[in-house]
């Protein structure tokens, strides 16, 4: 897979890409408009993170171009403004997602893999993990040829876990990925525990390997070591 | 006090002043001139009688002109009196004024009596009193006309440009336009506040300008911190204080940037452009918005009950009404005690949040200001209820918060924003 960051902040891109390595990504950073433009028409991606505000330019203008180029390519916005209008002609234009900035790393891999998922495999795609077969299209669990009835949070949080399987998640990626911003009505974020505790027991009954474990002080970890 | 008012008391009390001393001044002089010129006539009178008696004839009428003949000579001077005789017509005695000679006419001694009735004291006191005081009431209330009249037509453009000054608001972006008038003192006042309303409004603008280019500009270093920091926690640490330590920084990285987003919002509230309103079922959002809480409401085991039977259709911008909608839910929730009751209903165009909750420390009027907190809660800013505020004032809506018998209750009226089509 071949990603390219179009970011100005040179800390925030390298960050992201340290991030992403992890995933077997190939990834190009491209740091102004006009660099961007080059790699754009130099060589084809499997998907684009574009920043709207560039020095020398609008990122909008980057996903016509995008658009133009590649049309397998997905396209996910990031911008610093919450500005609906922006969402809604970056969507208009092609873009298959939108994230504002400051967000969760764990919640940016977890939307390109959904972005890549629906552009490569044409909407579902099947992720299997040993003996899970989650069907992403019909939002379904199977364990070993068996559905296993999962509620819509508990789906969430499994397929959140597995986009960034061994990496730690801390809670409030997971509340803000799972609750977004229903997550305002709580007093705190303990109740977290209750639903990971209800996911793994789910996960264990059924003959699945314990795969959920917790990391002390930070959070949870989907991990097949 | 009105202005006019003011002026016109002050001018009453030193017209007053000016009346009682001139009453006196009107009494006296009056009384002077007519004692003067009484004592004339009555001396002219005795030397009359005093000429006739020298020729023989001896002329009485009393009790105005006596005449005693006396025995022996009287050294006595003749002078004046005031003095009061008995009438036996009116059966009273009347005031006179009287002047009495001595005189040897003829080698027989006289005591010549002239008399003038005197006009009584207090008749002419009062007599002036009476006309002075119809002259002040005329005054009193010419003036009185004179200041309706005023108030109509000399403070009408006063009066506009206070109406325009009461309705003024720096949110509302529109400079004031203050009507002129004929009155120097008044324009000169219209030219100030023009001036201070425009320079207030510029200063707003810039400040407004700025707090959103600041909001905007701390985003950039928050995603780095967050992101940096998400990335540390990846990795294996030796101290096992660390990884809490990093994962605070991070919550309050988080609470920065909310916060931050949140203030971002109540900027944008200001200008009403920015979001366009659409008709909306209501007690479906409600509906909703409890169906996105649910597990916020099963986690604390909150009693739930709603009446949601008004179909009532608004006119409403759809994200500012889910805003709405999840600070008041949010807040019924997270305020709420564990297994407490929440109970929503919609009567007509009022929605009602009824919650159980620990008594309010603060005036519940500071709720709606920003930063204010009921009861301070990890994941709460204190800014909930003033974006709530800010909504409602965009639309022109009532709310008002009460705390009664251990409930909290919230009311909205909807009614400015019902659809009417």
């Amino acid at each position: 897979m071949k990603l390219l960051l179009i970011e100005d902040e040179k800390d925030l891109a390298g960050t992201i890409s340290s991030y992403l390595k992890e995933e077997d990504y190939l990834i190009e950073s491209a740091h102004s408009y006009s660099e961007a433009f080059e790699k754009i028409h130099l060589s084809e991606y499997d998907c684009a993170l574009v920043d709207l505000m560039l020095p020398d330019g609008n990122g909008i203008d980057l996903v016509k171009k995008l658009k133009e180029v590649n049309q397998k390519c997905g396209i996910i916005i990031i911008s610093a403004k919450e500005s609906l209008e922006d969402k809604i002609t970056g969507l208009n234009l092609g873009a298959d997602d939108y994230i504002t900035k400051p967000f969760h790393l764990a919640e940016l891999n977890a939307r390109i893999k959904s972005v890549i998922r629906r552009k490569q495999f044409d909407g579902g795609k099947v992720i299997e993990i040993n003996e899970l077969k989650i069907d992403t299209d019909k939002r379904e669990l199977t364990i070993k040829n068996i559905a296993i009835e999962l509620t819509r949070r508990e789906y969430d949080l499994l397929l959140f876990f597995i986009s960034n399987k061994e990496r730690v998640l801390n809670k409030e990626a997971i509340v803000e990925h799972v609750w977004g911003d229903n997550s305002s009505a709580f007093d705190n974020f303990d109740f977290v525990y209750t639903h990971i505790k209800n996911l793994r027991k789910k996960l264990k009954d059924n003959g699945a390997g314990d795969y959920l474990k917790s990391v002390y002080g930070i959070g949870y970890k989907f991990t097949l070591r | 006090m009105k202005l006019l008012n003011k002026i016109s008391l002050y001018y009453i009390f030193n017209t007053a002043v000016l009346f009682i001393v001139g009453l006196f001044a009107i009494y006296f002089s009056v009384d002077w001139i007519i004692a003067d010129s009484s004592d004339g006539q009555l001396r002219d009178t005795a030397t009359e009688i005093t000429l006739k008696l020298t020729r023989g004839i001896k002329t009485e009428y009393p009790p105005l002109i006596e005449i005693k003949e006396l025995s022996t000579e009287p050294h006595i001077k003749s002078a004046f009196k005031d003095t009061t005789v008995y009438l036996e017509s009116e059966n009273d005695n009347e005031a006179y004024r009287q002047y009495t000679v001595y005189k040897k006419i003829n080698d027989r001694n006289y005591r010549i009596t002239v008399r003038n009735s005197l006009i009584e004291k207090e008749d002419l006191f009062s007599t002036i009193l009476i006309i002075l005081t119809i002259i002040l009431t005329l005054l009193l209330i010419i003036l009185s006309l004179i200041n309706r009249y005023s108030a109509r037509k000399i403070f009408k453009p006063f009066y506009d440009n206070l109406t325009q000054l009461e309705k003024f608001s720096l949110n509302k972006n529109d400079s004031i336009v203050l009507a002129d008038s004929n009155i120097e003192e008044f324009n000169e006042l219209t030219k100030a506040l023009t001036k201070l309303a425009e320079k207030a409004l510029k200063e707003y603008r810039s400040l407004k300008e700025f707090s959103e280019n600041l909001s905007h500009e701390l985003q950039t270093p928050v995603a780095v911190i967050k992101a940096k920091i998400e990335l540390l926690l990846q990795k294996e640490f030796a101290d096992p204080d660390l990884p809490a330590s990093l994962q605070s920084i991070m919550n309050n990285a988080d609470k920065l940037d909310k916060l931050n987003r949140t203030l971002i919002l109540l900027t944008k509230l200001d200008t009403a452009d920015l979001f366009p309103i659409q008709k909306i079922l209501l007690s479906e959002r409600i509906e909703r918005t409890l169906d996105n809480f649910s597990d916020a409401i099963q986690n604390k085991e909150i009693k739930l009950r709603t009446n949601l039977g008004s179909k009532l259709n608004i006119e409403f911008n759809d994200n500012l009404l889910d805003i709405l909608l999840s600070n008041l839910i949010s807040n019924s929730i997270k305020h709420n005690i564990h297994g407490g009751e929440l109970f929503i209903a919609l009567n007509d165009a009022v929605l009602v949040i009824k919650n159980n909750g620990k008594e309010p420390k603060q005036n519940p009027e500071n709720y709606f200001k920003r930063f204010v907190y009921g009861e301070k809660l990890q994941n709460s800013l204190g800014l909930g209820l003033a974006i709530v505020k800010k909504i409602c004032d965009m639309y022109g809506m009532e709310i008002t918060y009460q705390f009664i018998n251990g409930l909290h209750m919230i009311e909205l009226n909807f009614n400015k924003t019902k659809d009417t089509k």
